[in-house]
């Protein structure tokens, strides 16, 4: 008796203490619900046939009717194959170059640094639609800077850019690498910045060069970093960056074989049909998908690396 | 102690300025919530008396009658939202048009009016939010959302339940034509109404006068029609290559994607070129238009100006405006589709004097061109009568209608000698702030003035041009393809990756046809040709169409 008294009052002691903390995390908490959980019902219109006139949840109920257009066709291949490619592809690049640059700018010191976070960081802040102004003015059939100067210099052939879809695969993870780089690089460089530095002193009295020092102090130490990254981009692995495939490759048909993805497909459906329950049918499949592979991955990762597993 | 007490003052004082935004629109609901249902009750009461005073009133003013005596009582004019877009967002004039209108219809109607003028390129996304979502919204536009979309989805209210146009919509009714109204029934039920405007369609080569001028073209427009009347191809062919040979630094043809819509008589019944009608006038035998003779002439046409160095080579990539092309300067000609009038419309868009070239033979009311810009009542309306009685003035009132098509005399625009109206000193496109130029989406632009440019003749012309036009067997048929749902997309999405250059002659048309027949047909092009031919058939025997 005596016992649980004097924890429900060490409870309420605890709860005093981090009240301030608690009401910090309010204004998100509430966020979240609002924005993330409370729209949770409305998945249920992903199997209804909406009709406004009865609301959504006396609509009929017509199973997984809606569905059906999403595996109906040949370019249900396609497209899934484009968005899990691709977001594999920009995982790996992306990682591999943001480590690279977060280090060179880790060693460089003064303005220099500055300058070069900036400028590395500019292309985030850049709207899709001017980034692909931005690769017009580059790859233009007539007035392009490829075919325009360097093609001609080169004594080549102009090239219908806009109609070869063999370019693209490389144009989109390029494109993609030089917006997002500048912005997850901030991560990792914030990440080796906070190593102790008097790892890198004792390694340097050891004898140990620079390059020995990135393997061996660096690197390890930004595992965890880089395992968090990674999941949170394999959770949206069936999501593909809309602008990026939509605006770059400025809508030409041609290019569809290698830049359609779920989420192009659904829009350009959608934009015609307007069918709410199709597109609430689209976003619930891609949100399972997304979900059972980010649990999958993360029982694959507790059992060969427990310690860096997210839960 | 302090530290802490600090802190929590802090995260608390966070916390209470995130939830102020919410609250704040919390309230305003929750109070516009309370006086609605004091609205209801007060005309529950008003009702009673009504009925019991026995005053023999005619429904329309009645119900005028019964709206002013509930406003005495509250004090509170109930509001109607009519909602409408046009290119730039809402005009800068918005809320002295919406005064100005509100001054007659208290007195008129006992109701007030709120324009909501939103952007083009949000329309349909914010209706349909608001559609939804349950925020006022009485009157719709559904031009960008589709007839079928907003009628399938529930949206529309039945504008014929108790007779409600009948009994409050008379002079609507008066207004429009009756067959104009039956097109727009689905399976009998009225739930949206056109406007007066152009409904047939001819093709026409707008080409700028500058160059005309230029290379010496002789041709002869025909002065009250502002047209050149039965151009043929071949002259066209033939004014290109002119063209070309003096200004071989432009381009000599705007190429859009409106090649078989806007350029030629095939009738995309349904809603969609999947499946059209090539012959609309005498023939209701839906067809392939990949297959048709007439696709691969056109295509082949194109494909000709393409090789002879006419259309710019990013065109595929280029979906800028025809105003822009043509104020960049370096653009000559463009197709579209005409109608009386378009040579002043069309100048005015491109910034200069252009020339209108109407093509033989291409004159045409498709079966979806009374339904394509359609005003249609939300379903959840709160009072029916007052959004149809506002319409019924705006079909029959002239001072309201140039109140909303062309703003105030004397701030927005001004008479000219002639009759015309045109901008006061001082006032341009640029700078005015109430010349959306949506007239021919708002209900009756035939009883608004008439803008410099145009014929004062030109609502006479534009009723002979609709009434004498080769009409569509299909005329007012409408296809639900929500069961071909998956189809439809699939079908859409080759037409997007191949259809384009084909359509502006990238590809040579007999292999480029091929490929995209193929894989048409592949995505079910032929299921839903069916389809819809069943429903087009089943459509006539009900319809009386032979």
């Amino acid at each position: 008796m005596k016992s649980s008294a004097n924890s429900f009052s060490k409870g309420k002691v605890r709860f005093r203490k981090y009240l301030p903390v608690y009401l910090m995390i309010l204004p998100g908490v509430i966020y979240l619900f609002i924005n993330n959980y409370m729209p949770l019902p409305g998945l249920v219109l992903a199997f209804k046939s909406y009709n406004a006139k009865k609301g959504i949840y006396k609509s009929a109920w017509v199973g997984l009717k809606n569905f059906k257009y999403l595996f109906a066709t040949k370019d249900a291949f396609v497209i899934t194959r484009n968005t899990l490619l691709y977001n594999l592809a920009f995982i790996i690049v992306n990682t591999v170059l943001a480590i690279a640059v977060a280090i060179i700018l880790s060693e460089l010191t003064g303005k220099a640094k500055n300058f070069y976070q900036s400028a590395i960081l500019l292309p985030y802040m850049i709207s899709m639609v001017i980034v692909s102004y931005l690769v017009f003015a580059f790859l233009s059939a007539e007035n392009g800077f490829f075919n325009r100067t360097i093609l001609r210099l080169m004594g080549k052939e102009a090239i219908f850019w806009y109609q070869e879809k063999k370019y693209w695969p490389y144009i989109i993870i390029f494109v993609n690498s030089w917006k997002v780089i500048g912005y997850n690089c901030i991560i990792y460089l914030s990440t080796i910045l906070g190593i102790d530095r008097n790892y890198y002193e004792a390694a340097a009295i050891d004898g140990a060069g620079k390059m020995k020092q990135i393997t061996s102090i660096t690197l390890p130490l930004l595992k965890p970093t880089v395992v968090m990254m990674t999941f949170l981009a394999i959770g949206r692995i069936f999501y593909s960056d809309f602008s990026l495939f939509y605006q770059v490759p400025m809508n030409s048909g041609p290019l569809f074989p290698v830049t359609n993805t779920i989420d192009t497909y659904v829009y350009r459906g959608l934009l015609e049909l307007g069918d709410i329950a199709l597109s609430a049918a689209a976003g619930f499949y891609q949100s399972v998908v997304g979900f059972v592979l980010v649990v999958i991955s993360n029982l694959l990762l507790r059992k060969l690396d427990p310690e860096n597993a997210l839960f | 102690m302090k530290k802490k007490l600090l802190g929590l003052v802090l995260s608390a004082a966070m916390a209470v300025s995130l939830l102020a935004g919410c609250a704040s629109s919390g309230t305003a609901a929750a109070t516009a919530e309370t006086s609605t249902e004091a609205e209801t009750a007060a005309e529950a009461s008003d009702e009673e008396a009504a009925k019991a005073s026995e005053v023999e009133l005619d429904a329309y003013d009645q119900a005028i009658a019964e709206r002013k005596a509930q406003v005495e009582e509250t004090g509170v004019y109930p509001k109607v939202v009519f909602s409408f877009y046009d290119w730039t967002g809402t005009p800068v004039g918005t809320q002295r048009i919406q005064d100005a209108m509100n001054e007659i219809l208290r007195e008129r109607l006992g109701l007030e009016v709120e324009l909501m003028i939103l952007d083009s390129a949000a329309y349909s996304q914010d209706v349909r939010l608001m559609l939804s979502s349950g925020e006022q919204v009485d009157w719709i536009n559904s031009c960008s959302l589709g007839y079928s979309t907003v009628v399938n989805n529930g949206y529309c209210y039945d504008l014929e339940e108790d007779d409600l146009i009948q009994k409050y919509g008379p002079g609507i009714l008066q207004t429009l034509d009756p067959s104009y109204i039956q097109a727009c029934r689905v399976n009998g039920t009225l739930y949206g109404l056109p406007q007066m405007r152009d409904m047939a369609m001819t093709v026409v080569m707008c080409v700028a006068k500058e160059y005309l001028d230029g290379i010496g073209y002789e041709y002869e427009e025909d002065p009250s029609e502002q047209v050149v009347k039965d151009t043929t191809w071949e002259e066209i062919d033939d004014l290109f290559a002119q063209l070309h040979e003096a200004y071989p630094d432009k381009y000599v043809f705007a190429a859009g994607k409106n090649l078989i819509n806007q350029g030629s008589i095939a009738d995309g019944v349904g809603g969609d070129y999947f499946g059209v009608l090539t012959d609309p006038v005498n023939s209701l035998t839906v067809e392939n238009l990949y297959t048709s003779d007439l696709f691969k002439q056109k295509c082949q046409m194109v494909y000709n100006w393409n090789q002879l160095g006419y259309i710019s080579k990013d065109a595929l990539n280029d979906d800028t405006s025809y105003a822009s092309k043509f104020r960049s300067g370096n653009y000559m000609s463009l197709m579209c589709q005409g109608k009386p009038g378009y040579k002043a419309q069309i100048s005015a868009e491109c910034g200069m004097e252009m020339v209108v070239f109407e093509m033989k033979d291409e004159w045409i009311m498709k079966s979806n061109a009374v339904t394509g810009i359609l005003w249609n009542m939300n379903q959840n309306c709160e009072d029916p009568v007052a959004a149809m009685q506002l319409m019924n003035e705006l079909f029959v009132d002239p001072e309201l209608s140039n109140l909303i098509i062309w703003g105030q005399e004397g701030t927005d625009y001004v008479f000219t000698e002639d009759g015309h109206i045109t901008f006061p000193e001082g006032v341009s496109s640029e700078n005015a702030e109430y010349y959306h130029t949506m007239n021919w989406m708002l209900p009756n632009q035939f009883i608004a003035h008439i803008w410099e440019g145009d014929n004062l003749d030109l609502w006479e012309r534009m009723k002979v041009f609709n009434s004498e036009a080769p009409k569509s067997k299909a005329l007012g048929f409408m296809f639900d393809n929500s069961e071909y749902a998956a189809e439809f997309t699939a079908i859409s999405n080759v037409y997007d990756e191949l259809a384009p250059q084909v359509l502006l002659g990238f590809v040579e048309p007999e292999a480029g046809i091929a490929e995209l027949e193929e894989k048409m047909e592949s995505a079910g092009l032929l299921d839903y040709i069916a389809a819809k031919q069943a429903a087009l058939d089943e459509w006539a025997k009900a319809n009386g169409v032979e």
